[in-house]
């Protein structure tokens, strides 16, 4: 257990490189116990990479990374702390899902089985299947319960919603909302649709170029983002970090305005619109 | 670790479940296969099989195995089903090791199995279970099991590694019967030890290798020169290992100095007598040879070294690879002023050479004797020598020979094995 | 049903308490009802546990919802006044905003058609 005070998650400087190919680059990243933070990024930015480093799979080349007050050193000790739900789940085909569950047991050191087997219950999720005939929506349930079983105080997601159908979806948007509401659980997810995780995340960073260049409060992209349309006479866009083009046909344009006070110069001859998170965060990867 | 390794024997139970097939059929099947399709069939017995299962085709089949499952450890998919969970990325290398290592041994159970049970010639079973149930068979499996698997681990291919492995194990098993030529040859059992250590230093040397590959590979720590170079000369330390405890040996060996009594084979007792008697003249010189490189050399009343026949240093150092077989025969003998008769053999010869000067003028050869079955040289007023040329045991016949200046002469000279007589009152001349 | 809108300008727990006075109001909730657990409330709108949860602190200081035989959350009598009075604080408001846009300037079909176009949102 960490103290209260303390990050659960703390890195600094984290720098990766594969080869000539550099990913992360010196990149900062806090969580605080009980946040929930979006991880905003395009594919191959490094999101994959920074939490495998997260998880003690990949060692960093530079920097310091701190999880659950241990830091990450090869022995797998983290691993058994977060609770991982990767991009492609897999588990062993020959396997049973009460066998894999067995399985796990053995080997993580807070399983709590009870808790498994409802979470099976109420996902409908057969336990006597076997993983092999397993379709992506089931593996994705048996994905999110093997990460929540043994109820880490941290969870990793990634992706954990893409290519699900809607209803296995809203089971594992209404899972981590459980989960959060059990108390103490920090949350780090990184979604492509992150639109839908609007009520529930705290904080969104954008990852681009190896660093998190910007991190932003839920609230602000909630109630302090818009759309605007606007004539623009001349080729002219104002020069701000918070404006930012979303299309443009002839001279009329429309902008996505982020911040309250950059509306300023922009209130008379447009029209105004809040802009939904999709939007913001498409805005937002857009550059 | 037992989950793990409970784990990776389900996994590979099919595969496993196989090969015990092919070994457990390999005799009846195989046998009368092999007796069709050969035409000179009669050493084909389910024993000789069996046999060559044991030398040849369950090491490879092993080393394959390991091969894939080197491989295996490292793809992709193995990421999201095993390296996620809570053990250590090296251990989950361990825990398909120690796998591949407990079915290995149930294989060479079954095979251990089969050759005390299959039918056959005796003598075939026995060499069979002799190489079986000797220790350094079980030192090469795991050779085989850790060098297959690691380089396939390393290279990422099952095929190419299991064969870089088996090369390896190859080339470094063959300097160990080397040293066992050595140890025998020249009774070098103070670096016995060596065995047991370049085996266990080849193994962790292998497992050295794995946790940096684990490093370098799953990890993706940087790939520095140095580790990459010390992965590389882990991986082919075993060859190194061999060959470098196969050079301590020809050190060993060429530091040997042995007394030419060594070779002797024992004065027949009806000679013995005669031995006894010749008080002057020529006496035996006590020759020490130094087996490397054959130099002959004896230590005067001074304490100098005289050299008889220089050493021969052709053979390239340090990788002796034939050594020397001790069958020279080596006696001299020597008056007081120093003139030396020489008598010796060497090794793949079937004739003597018999040699005349002194130690520092160097001796010459003289004349060229069969051997018989026993040569002697002994000493006295004038030298003799003696050859036993018995004819399929029944007496002893004795070809006495009288070496004067020049020609050898050459006189029969037997002894009617029922009589017993001793042959010193029929000394011609 | 309580229906959020994330980008609204007020606070999502105002939207709640806003919403559960809408629900009394119409007569869909009654004193003596238990509200939803803040747990299954938060998994339905897919909400953080912790907005949810001030929302229903605020209401039960405000007297809306009130603790009854061990039970929590269970709305109250004066649930009712309660949304009522805000349903006449919301009144005021719309009346003041519309009766401000006439004055400066706003014609009556302006007003008409801004309506039109919440209407059109609340739906």
């Amino acid at each position: 257990m960490s103290a209260n005070n303390e990050n659960i998650v703390s890195v600094n400087g984290l720098s990766k490189s594969f080869g000539r190919h550099e990913v992360l680059k010196g990149l900062n990243l806090e969580a605080a116990r009980g946040q929930v933070i979006g991880i905003l990024g395009r594919n191959g930015t490094g999101k994959t990479t920074l939490f495998k480093i997260l998880l003690d799979l990949i060692a960093p080349d530079q920097g310091s990374v701190r999880a659950l007050g241990l830091s990450p050193d090869g022995s797998g000790k983290l691993r058994g702390l977060i609770g991982y739900v990767p991009e492609k789940p897999a588990f062993h085909g020959f396997m049973r899902v009460e066998e894999v569950l067995d399985f796990r047991a053995k080997l993580f050191p807070r399983w709590d089985m009870g808790k498994a087997l409802e979470l099976c219950k109420k996902l409908e999720l057969d336990t006597k299947a076997k993983v092999k005939d397993l379709s992506k929506g089931n593996t994705a349930k048996l994905a999110w319960i093997t990460a929540v079983a043994h109820n880490p105080e941290l969870l990793l997601l990634d992706e954990p919603t893409s290519g699900l159908d809607y209803l296995v979806r809203d089971h594992i948007l209404s899972g981590l909302v459980n989960e959060l509401a059990d108390g103490g659980k920090t949350i780090i997810i990184a979604n492509h649709r992150m639109g839908e995780m609007g009520g529930i995340l705290d904080k969104v960073c954008l990852l681009k170029d190896g660093v998190i260049s910007a991190v932003y409060e839920a609230e602000f992209l909630k109630t302090e983002t818009f759309r605007v349309s606007i004539r623009l006479e001349n080729a002219e866009l104002p020069e701000n970090a918070g404006v930012k083009l979303l299309s443009r046909s002839g001279s009329l344009a429309e902008l996505a305005v982020f911040g309250r006070k950059n509306m300023e110069n922009l209130k008379t001859g447009s029209e105004i619109q809040p802009m939904d998170l999709d939007t913001a965060f498409k805005a937002l990867l857009g550059d | 670790m037992r989950t793990l390794i409970a784990l990776q024997l389900k996994k590979n139970l099919i595969g496993f479940a196989g090969l015990a097939v092919c070994l457990l059929a390999s005799a009846p099947l195989g046998t009368p296969i092999l007796r069709h399709l050969l035409p000179n069939n009669d050493g084909i017995t389910e024993a000789f099989v069996v046999l060559f299962m044991g030398v040849i085709g369950l090491p490879l089949m092993i080393l394959l195995y390991s091969g894939k499952c080197g491989f295996q450890s490292a793809e992709e998919s193995i990421l999201n089903t095993e390296q996620t969970l809570p053990i250590s990325q090296y251990q989950l290398l361990l825990s398909s090791l120690t796998s591949i290592l407990v079915q290995a041994a149930g294989l060479i159970l079954i095979l251990n199995f089969l050759v005390a049970f299959v039918p056959g010639p005796y003598n075939i079973r026995k060499v069979a279970i002799s190489l079986v149930r000797d220790f350094p068979y079980y030192f090469v499996m795991l050779q085989v099991v850790l060098s297959g698997f690691a380089f396939s681990y390393a290279l990422k291919n099952g095929i190419a590694g299991g064969f870089f492995g088996g090369v390896v194990v190859l080339c470094a098993g063959y300097p160990f019967g080397m040293m066992l030529d050595y140890k025998l040859a020249y009774s070098i059992d103070r670096l016995t030890p060596m065995f047991y250590l370049v085996s266990i230093a080849a193994a962790s040397s292998a497992l050295a290798a794995i946790k940096l590959l684990s490093d370098v590979s799953d990890r993706k720590e940087k790939k520095t020169i140095f580790k990459l170079s010390l992965i590389s000369f882990l991986l082919l330390a075993p060859l190194i290992l061999s060959f470098a405890s196969l050079t301590a040996f020809n050190l060993a060996a060429r530091s040997l100095i042995i007394s030419a009594e060594d070779y002797h084979i024992k004065l027949p007792a009806a000679i013995k007598p005669i031995a006894t008697n010749l008080k002057t003249g020529y006496s035996p010189v006590n020759l020490l040879v130094r087996p490397y490189t054959e130099e002959v050399f004896f230590i005067d009343s001074s304490g100098e070294k005289n050299v008889l026949v220089p050493g021969n240093n052709e053979y390239n150092f340090p990788f002796r690879m034939r050594p020397m077989r001790k069958y020279l025969i080596l006696q001299a003998v020597m008056n007081p002023e120093g003139e030396i008769w020489l008598l010796r053999r060497e090794p793949s010869s079937r004739t003597c050479d018999l040699l005349n000067g002194t130690a520092k003028n160097g001796l010459k050869a003289y004349a060229v004797l069969a051997r018989g079955k026993g040569i002697w040289l002994l000493g006295g007023e004038r030298p003799i020598i003696f050859t036993d040329k018995s004819k399929f045991g029944l007496g002893q016949y004795y070809r006495c020979q009288l070496p004067g200046k020049g020609i050898v002469d050459c006189k029969e000279y037997s002894i009617a094995g029922t009589d017993k007589k001793a042959p010193s009152a029929q000394l011609p001349g | 049903m309580i229906k959020i809108d994330l980008h609204s300008q007020t606070p999502i727990y105002e939207q709640i308490k806003t919403g559960f006075k809408g629900l009394v109001q119409k007569g869909l909730l009654l004193p003596g009802d238990a509200a939803p657990s803040i747990r299954t409330l938060a998994s339905q709108l897919k909400l953080n546990p912790n907005t949810v949860a001030r929302a229903y602190r605020e209401l039960t200081v405000e007297g809306f919802f009130e603790s009854k035989r061990g039970e929590e959350n269970i709305i109250s009598p004066l649930a009712k006044d309660l949304a009522n009075a805000n349903t006449r604080a919301l009144k005021a408001r719309v009346m003041q905003a519309a009766t401000d846009g006439l004055k400066n300037g706003l014609t009556k079909e302006d007003i008409e058609e801004i309506i039109n176009k919440v209407k059109k949102g609340a739906i």
